[in-house]
């Protein structure tokens, strides 16, 4: 267990490097937030929005703040996974020939997965031990990745033809998924003033991988209260269709609920959220404002759901709405 | 405070922080507690008036309270649901995490008592770091000092406001506005005292009846029995004043049957037989005369069971022999079998024959006796009837006095011309009568049957009945009649009373003798009564007609 950090050390580099990043990317606060959130709680992202929007940047940008090794991959159909996470190639040393394993781009800190839809589920696949287990097998050798490890992905909403939308085992090991959204005119405003003049804005070094490792520790000490634990449990069952205390649009238009991973997303998220507000607790309010982020890629929508444009941010929201913590007298 | 942490390192409880935090908590809870009281207060009022709504909209459907009697027990309802639940939610225990965790709400401190408390309470297995513990609490005492207390007042809702003053605002529009059902229930009161009276009056005759001791157990028996029934019904509940009075309509028709009147005319017929033999002056029936007169036949039987034939002279037996001689014949038409054994006795004190003369008497004794008790029996079960019918009529007249009084207590109309009754002489004459009027009513004439009946049916205020015309003497010739004088009991001072226009007798003068007439007449007055042919409200009146008749 690493040496814990304060948690004014933990509020004030977490500060910085939001603002750090704010030199760079416009707006997008809550994006930005619910990244950093995700950096400091161990886990990886998934960014879903249009081109342009500064997905890429963010990450990249984000990278360069906590100083991690940063590793782009770039999602295309004849992405094969020997591409990602490396291959053993044959080497003639001194006429002595043996193999040697290559890493892939995988073997970094910090991987931006562009546009991971566009490859084929096999590649995606190739993906997955290093999300949940954190280490790498090629010709039967197992590589653990340092620390830490995380994965940004992006995927673009509208351009879904020859995509491969993301299994549902490999969703559910994003610990948020993330929407960015289009940003407002004074922030687009401000967006051309950056990127078309003379100077291209940089963001300085704030910290660094152990340092971030470090604070996740601290996070994951915050306390929860047993009722704010048991709100999330009951989000989690009453998101299933099956559950009695499903609100209506779980029970009409949702296929499958979230998993119990999508409970310690919310958790971890609350309490890296807490620390952040200058608390030393979970509170309900920061079960509520991670549960979207947490849920919405964990929930499966049935046909009619689909047909009638719901959203899983409705059904989370209607979640929230309906399952109180029970904080009667 | 110290204790083991997470990797067995001792963990120091911060006291200070935790003192301020349950000190806070305890105050907070006091008064959530005093508020929640008044706020569950306000609730058993919002019942109680509610309660009370109800009952008085149900008052206005059916007789069931009035006013005042409402207001009473809603408010005593009121009070006592308010205090108790005052006092029940004043007491009810409020475990501490959960008023942390409704106190963290309600104050805005985001779980941080509660968490507080929970890392407080936690095994030492489950505690996070010591840096977060102290913090924790560092932070829960903080957020406790800046919350200002006035923010738990916990006012009432607006909604349970606004509820009170709703069913405030019904209760008084409900206990002012008329109400139509008040006549109804004042009638259904007056009825209930006037059946508890006679319930009373009833069990009063009961008692006079055991403890009469001329009669006999059979006839107790008998006489008791429409008593006790009338009573068992009386005592029933939800009774209706229609069926009060059939249940003393009943007791009384029973009580009538039992209400021989041939056994009153053999007692009378006795008393004159003595009262003729008393006119003798001396002789062996003395005794017997004289309890005769004095109206005490079994007195009599015994002494004419006690006569000694054999101790009397032979002029005595004579005279007995006459004495008991005229009386068979005083009594020969109202009791054969007794004028019988007189008879009997009296030839055989003629012939000689002591002995035989002893038997008949004993057995006219005997027939003495029997008359006696059936003449007891008979005049109590007529007493007792008369009762019975005066208690019919009293709670017949019970419900039209409540619903008179009541409807005029609604009314502000004035009422004289039918309140009052005229001394109408059949002609448009002026009103003298009792009536008054109390507001704005017109004063009309007080004719007899010139008003329809409904509205001349009722009490007057004076409790004098106002005849109806159905009821009302009539000439049976119309306005040609010609008046008949009646002989009677041809003595002076006869007066008319009846009129005829057959003239049956052609002016001659009806050879009838009154008295002969009058049992007649009296018998079909009883009959009439047992079936039911004379209303009730008029049997008293029939009857003590009948009674100044009945010749002396």
């Amino acid at each position: 267990m690493p040496d814990l950090i304060s948690a004014d050390a933990f509020r004030s580099i977490a500060h910085q490097i939001e603002a750090e990043i704010g030199r760079v990317i416009v707006g997008q606060a809550q994006v930005v937030r619910h990244v950093l959130i995700s950096v400091l709680a161990g886990g990886h992202v998934l960014l879903e929005g249009v081109p342009g929007l500064g997905k890429t940047m963010l990450i990249r940008t984000l990278a360069q703040v906590l100083e991690l090794k940063f590793a782009r991959i770039q999602f295309t159909p004849d992405l094969m996974p020997a591409d990602i996470v490396g291959t053993e190639v044959l080497e003639d040393l001194d006429g002595r020939r043996s193999f040697r394993f290559q890493p892939g781009p995988i073997f970094a800190n910090l991987i931006l997965a562009d546009e991971i839809n566009r490859a084929t589920p096999k590649t995606q696949s190739a993906l997955l031990e290093a999300m949940q287990e954190r280490s790498v097998t090629v010709a039967k050798r197992t590589t653990l990745l340092d620390e830490p490890f995380f994965v940004m992905a992006t995927q673009n909403p509208i351009e879904m033809e020859g995509t491969y939308p993301l299994p549902e085992a490999q969703l559910d090991r994003f610990l948020f998924k993330v929407n960015v959204g289009f940003p407002s005119p004074s922030e687009l405003v401000e967006v051309f003033a950056r990127t078309t003049g003379g100077q291209t804005p940089t963001a300085a070094r704030v910290t660094d991988g152990l340092t971030v490792v470090r604070m996740g520790a601290l996070a994951r000490e915050v306390p929860v209260p047993s009722h704010v634990s048991e709100l999330v449990a009951r989000m989690v069952v009453a998101s299933h269709p099956t559950s009695e205390d499903a609100p209506l649009l779980v029970k009409q238009f949702v296929r499958y609920g979230a998993s119990p991973r999508g409970g310690q997303a919310i958790v971890l998220g609350a309490k890296v959220a807490a620390l952040l507000a200058g608390r030393y607790n979970v509170a309900i309010e920061d079960v509520h404002r991670m549960a979207p982020a947490a849920l919405r890629h964990r929930l499966l929508l049935n046909f009619e759901g689909q047909a009638e444009g719901v959203t899983t941010d409705a059904v989370v929201e209607q979640l929230l709405q309906t399952v109180r913590a029970d904080v009667a007298l | 405070m110290s204790e083991s942490g997470v990797a067995g390192i001792p963990i120091t409880m911060p006291v200070e922080p935790m003192r301020q935090v349950r000190q806070a908590l305890a105050q907070w809870t006091r008064r959530w507690r005093f508020a929640a009281g008044l706020r569950w207060a306000l609730g058993g009022v919002q019942v109680g008036l509610a309660a009370g709504l109800a009952v008085g909209f149900v008052a206005r459907l059916r007789p069931l309270m009035e006013p005042g009697e409402l207001l009473a027990r809603t408010l005593a309802l009121t009070a006592t649901l308010g205090a108790l639940a005052l006092i029940g939610r004043w007491s009810w225990p409020v475990p501490r995490l959960r008023a942390a965790r409704y106190f963290d709400r309600h104050l805005g401190l985001a779980e941080r008592i509660s968490a507080a408390l929970e890392l407080a309470e936690a095994p030492a297995s489950r505690r996070p770091a010591e840096i977060i513990v102290q913090q924790q609490w560092q932070d829960a005492a903080r957020a406790v000092r800046a919350v200002d207390p006035r923010r738990l007042r916990l006012p009432p809702g607006r909604g349970q406001l606004l509820t009170l003053i709703a069913l405030s605002l019904g209760l008084t529009a409900l206990l002012l506005l008329p109400n139509p059902m008040q006549a109804l229930l004042a009638q259904q009161r007056a009825v209930e005292s006037a059946v508890q009276q006679e319930v009373a009056r009833i069990e009063a005759i009961r008692e006079e009846i055991q403890q009469d001791t001329s009669l006999t157990e059979e006839q107790r028996q008998s006489l008791l029995g429409p008593l006790d029934r009338a009573l068992e019904q009386l005592s029933s509940q939800d009774l209706t004043q229609e069926q009060a009075v059939s249940a003393l309509t009943t007791a009384e028709q029973a009580l009538q049957a039992l209400s021989n009147p041939d056994a009153v005319a053999v007692t009378q017929a006795l008393q004159r037989a003595g009262q003729n033999l008393d006119q003798g002056q001396g002789g062996p029936m003395d005794a017997v005369a004289r309890s005769l007169s004095e109206g005490d036949v079994l007195q009599a039987a015994e002494d004419l069971a006690a006569l000694d034939v054999d101790q009397m002279t032979p002029a005595e037996r004579d005279a007995l022999a006459q004495q008991l001689s005229q009386s068979a014949t005083d009594v020969a038409a109202t009791d054969p079998e007794l004028a019988q054994q007189l008879q009997a006795a009296a030839e055989a004190l003629q012939e000689g024959d002591n002995e035989a003369a002893e038997q008949a008497l004993e057995k006219a004794a005997d027939a003495m006796r029997q008359a006696a008790h059936g003449a007891r029996q008979a005049l109590a079960a007529e007493d007792a009837a008369g009762q019975m019918d005066e208690a019919s009529q009293a709670v017949a007249m019970a419900g039209q006095e409540g619903a008179g009084q009541d409807s005029r207590s609604q009314s502000d109309q004035g009422q004289a011309g039918a309140q009052g009754q005229g001394n109408n002489d059949g002609a448009t004459g002026q009103n003298s009568g009792a009536g008054h009027g109390d507001g704005k009513g017109e004063a009309t004439s007080g004719q007899a049957g010139s008003d329809p009946i409904e509205t001349n049916n009722g009490m007057a205020e004076s409790d004098e009945r106002v005849y109806e015309p159905i009821y009302s003497p009539q000439l049976l010739g119309e306005s040609d009649g010609q008046d008949v004088s009646l002989p009677g009991s041809d003595q002076a001072g006869d007066q008319t009373v009846g009129t005829t226009g057959s003239e049956p007798t052609s002016g001659e003068a009806a050879s009838v003798p009154y008295n002969q007439v009058y049992e007649a007449y009296q018998q079909a007055l009883v009959e009439a009564m047992q079936l039911g042919q004379v209303p009730i409200g008029l049997r008293s009146l029939v009857r003590d007609y009948f009674s100044a008749l009945q010749p002396t």
